[in-house]
C-alpha cells in the first residue's frame, strides 16, 4: 500500500538536516542544497505510489539528493569526493549515532549566536553569500591565509560548542565561543 | 598551518572554496574513508555552512563594513526600522528544525509544521530584507519588521537595488524584487502583487487550511501547493514562470483560465489574451538598437529619430533609491523572468552614445542569479560613465562585467549574473545623451 502524501512530507522534514548536509557536502553550496531539498520533497510527492514502507523514503532521498548534487558539481567543473567516500557520509553514523540530528542543528544554531559579530560575518560572507576567499580577504583588507585560518578556527569553536553542548566533550572546551572573532 | 585548527577544518574551508589542490583532495578524500570521527566532523563542518547561510545578509554586510571603519551598505534610513534581534531572527531552516525534532518527539500531524504563533495561527513575516523596504498597514502606518504581518498589509521595496523575502511559518516563502509591491487583501493568504516582480515557493500545503493565492490585476493562482514561480508585470500583461508544480490558473472574475505546468511561462494580457511558451534560457549575446518601438512598459527615456538614426534620450525621474530626487534617466522594462543577457566576468557590455557635454553619469545592469525563484540581486555600475567623453559626437562605452563590480550594491553571489533591468543615469543634469545601441558581447574563453 503506498504511503500518504503527508507521511512522507513529516518523514522527509524529520530528515531535512541529514539530506541537505549530503547535498551541502558534494555542491558546496548551501543555497544549492536548499534547492535540492525542495526538489526531492516535491518530487517524492509525483512518486508517492512507489514508496512501499518508511524505510524506503530517507535512503530513496539520499540518493536522490547526492545525483542532483553531483550534477550540480558537474556542470560547476567541481571535482567530486569518491562514490565510496559519499556511500559513507550517506551511511547512519558512527561517533554521533545516538544524537538526533535536529538535536545537533539545534545546538549549532545556540552556538552561532554565541560567535561575535565578526566571526559570524565571516561565515555569513563566506557561506551565505558565497564569496571566495580571495574576494573575502579584498574585502577585509586580509590576506587570503589569514582568511583561511579565521574560517578554521570558527569551524573548530562552532564543533566544540556543539559537541559540548550536546554533552560529548566537557564544558571547559568551549570557552573559546565567547571570544572568537 | 594553523595550530588552532585541525587538518579537517582546514582541508574542508579550502574545499568548499574549491581551491584544494589534487593532492589535497585525495588527502581528505583518505581521509574521510578511513576514519569516522573525520566523517562526522565533516558533516558537522557541512551544517555550519548551512547554518550560516541562514544568517542575515544585511546585517553581516554592515558588521563587515563597519569593520574596515566604512559606512554601512545600506543607510541607516535605508534599513527596517527595527532590526530583529538575535533571539527573535527565524529562518525556514530553524523553524523546520524545530518541527523536525516536535515530530521525532511524537507531536505528529501535518498541521504541526505549520505552527510558529502562540496561538497556532499561520503567519506571514518579513524574514529578509535589503536597502529600502516599507511595510505598512492599510491606514499607512509603518509596521514592524518583529511582528506578523497583518492583513491588508502593504509590503513595498523601493530601488534598484531593494528586496524583501516574507516567509509562513511553514517554510513557504515570497521574494519581492526591486520596485515591486504586493498587498495582503483581507488575509495574509492572499497576495496581490500590484507592482514589479515576486518569485515564491509554496511548500505542499496539507488538505483543509486556507488556501495560499497569489493575484495581479490580470491572474489569480489560487490553492497554490508544492509549486515554485516567478510573477511580474511586463506591459499591461502579467508573466508567469513555472519551475516547480502545476498550478490551477483563473481569470480575475474566476473563470479557469488554464494550468500553468513546470517549465513553462504564460502572459496573461489585460484584453485577456493567453500565451504560453517554455522558460526561455537567457543568452550571453545581446544587441538592441532603437530602430523599432519601444515595448509598452519601457520605464523612462524617450525613443525618437535623431539625426539619421532612432535614438533613446532621457527623462526626468523622481528616483526612489536618491530619495525622490528627479533625475534624468533611462530605465528599460524588467525583464525578471526572461533576462536581457547573461553575464559573465569577462563578458562586455557595448554601448554606442552621443553626449552633447562630459558629465557625472553611471550604467547600472540590475542582475539576478540564473534562478529566477527567491534570487538574489545586485548592480553591475559603471560610474564616471560619461566624465570623459568627446562632446557631440558617436562614440562607444566598452566595459567588462568584472570592472563593474566596484559599488555597494554589487552582487554578493558569484556569475552568472543575469540582466534583467538596464538604467543610464546622469543624475540632475541632462547632459544631452542618446543612446543609439546596447550590445553584449559574450564571455571570453580562459587563456
Amino acid at each position: 500500500m503506498a504511503l500518504p502524501a503527508h507521511v512522507i512530507v513529516q518523514i522527509l522534514l524529520r530528515e531535512r538536516l541529514r539530506v541537505t548536509t549530503l547535498a551541502a557536502a558534494i555542491a558546496r553550496d548551501g543555497h544549492v542544497a536548499d534547492d535540492i531539498f525542495q526538489q526531492v520533497v516535491l518530487a517524492a510527492l509525483e512518486n508517492c505510489s512507489h514508496f512501499k514502507g518508511h524505510d524506503h523514503i530517507l535512503p530513496w532521498a539520499l540518493r536522490a539528493a547526492r545525483h542532483r548534487a553531483l550534477d550540480y558539481a558537474k556542470s560547476k567543473q567541481l571535482r567530486p569526493l569518491p562514490d565510496e567516500v559519499l556511500d559513507l557520509l550517506e551511511a547512519p553514523r558512527g561517533e554521533l549515532g545516538d544524537v538526533a540530528w535536529s538535536d545537533q542543528g539545534e545546538a549549532l544554531h545556540h552556538c552561532l549566536n554565541r560567535l561575535t559579530p565578526s566571526a559570524r560575518t565571516l561565515l555569513q560572507l563566506k557561506y551565505g553569500e558565497g564569496l571566495t576567499v580571495a574576494a573575502i580577504a579584498a574585502r577585509l583588507n586580509r590576506t587570503a591565509d589569514a582568511v583561511y585560518q579565521s574560517l578554521s578556527r570558527i569551524h573548530k569553536l562552532l564543533r566544540n560548542c556543539v559537541q559540548t553542548r550536546l554533552g560529548l566533550i566537557p564544558a571547559t572546551a568551549n570557552a573559546r565561543c565567547e571570544g572568537e572573532g | 598551518m594553523n595550530p588552532n585548527a585541525s587538518p579537517i577544518d582546514e582541508l574542508f574551508v579550502r574545499y568548499w572554496d574549491g581551491t584544494l589542490p589534487p593532492d589535497d583532495q585525495d588527502r581528505l578524500a583518505a581521509l574521510l574513508a578511513s576514519d569516522p570521527v573525520a566523517r562526522t566532523q565533516f558533516q558537522l563542518l557541512c551544517q555550519q555552512a548551512l547554518a550560516a547561510v541562514e544568517l542575515p545578509a544585511w546585517e553581516a554586510a554592515s558588521d563587515a563594513l563597519m569593520a574596515l571603519g566604512t559606512s554601512p551598505v545600506v543607510p541607516a534610513t535605508h534599513r527596517p526600522s527595527s532590526p530583529l534581534s538575535p533571539s527573535k531572527r527565524w529562518s525556514r531552516r530553524r523553524v523546520l528544525g524545530l518541527v523536525g525534532g516536535g515530530l521525532a518527539a511524537g507531536l505528529g500531524g501535518l498541521a504541526l509544521y505549520r505552527w510558529w504563533g502562540a496561538d497556532g495561527t499561520d503567519q506571514l513575516r518579513l524574514q529578509q530584507a535589503r536597502g529600502t523596504v516599507q511595510l505598512r498597514d492599510q491606514r499607512g502606518q509603518t509596521l514592524s519588521v518583529e511582528k506578523p504581518l497583518p492583513p491588508n498589509a502593504t509590503v513595498a521595496t523601493l530601488g534598484l537595488e531593494s528586496t524583501a523575502t516574507l516567509a509562513y511559518s511553514d517554510g513557504s516563502r515570497l521574494t519581492l524584487n526591486s520596485d515591486s509591491a504586493i498587498t495582503l487583501r483581507g488575509s495574509t493568504r492572499h497576495l496581490h502583487l500590484t507592482q514589479g516582480s515576486a518569485s515564491a515557493v509554496v511548500l505542499p500545503q496539507p488538505a483543509g487550511v486556507e488556501p495560499l493565492v497569489l493575484a495581479t490585476p490580470q491572474v489569480v493562482l489560487p490553492g497554490l501547493s508544492g509549486v515554485a514561480l516567478s510573477m511580474g508585470e511586463v506591459a499591461r500583461a502579467t508573466e508567469v514562470g513555472v519551475h516547480q508544480g502545476v498550478i490551477a490558473a483563473r481569470r480575475p472574475g474566476g473563470e479557469v483560465l488554464a494550468d500553468f505546468r513546470q517549465g513553462e511561462l504564460h502572459v496573461v494580457h489585460a484584453d485577456g489574451r493567453h500565451t504560453k511558451e517554455p522558460l526561455p534560457t537567457t543568452p550571453t549575446e545581446y544587441r538592441r538598437d532603437f530602430t523599432q518601438p519601444l515595448p509598452e512598459d519601457w520605464a523612462v527615456g524617450l525613443r525618437e529619430l535623431w539625426d539619421t538614426e532612432f535614438v533613446v534620450r532621457p527623462e526626468w525621474w523622481p528616483d526612489p533609491y536618491h530619495n525622490f530626487r528627479v533625475m534624468h534617466q533611462i530605465r528599460s522594462d524588467k525583464q525578471w523572468n526572461r533576462g536581457f543577457f547573461t553575464l559573465y566576468p569577462t563578458s562586455e557590455i557595448h554601448v554606442r552614445y552621443w553626449i552633447d557635454r562630459p558629465g557625472a553619469g553611471q550604467l547600472c545592469v540590475c542582475v539576478r542569479t540564473s534562478r529566477t525563484v527567491s534570487s538574489p540581486t545586485g548592480v553591475l555600475e559603471v560610474n564616471e560613465a560619461f566624465v570623459d567623453a568627446r562632446s557631440r559626437e558617436w562614440q562607444w562605452l566598452k566595459v567588462r562585467a568584472a570592472d563593474m563590480l566596484a559599488n555597494k550594491e554589487a552582487p554578493r553571489f558569484r556569475d552568472p549574473w543575469v540582466a534583467f533591468l538596464l538604467v543610464f543615469n546622469t543624475y540632475e543634469e541632462d547632459l544631452g545623451l542618446k543612446v543609439a545601441e546596447i550590445r553584449v558581447v559574450g564571455p571570453r574563453p580562459p587563456v
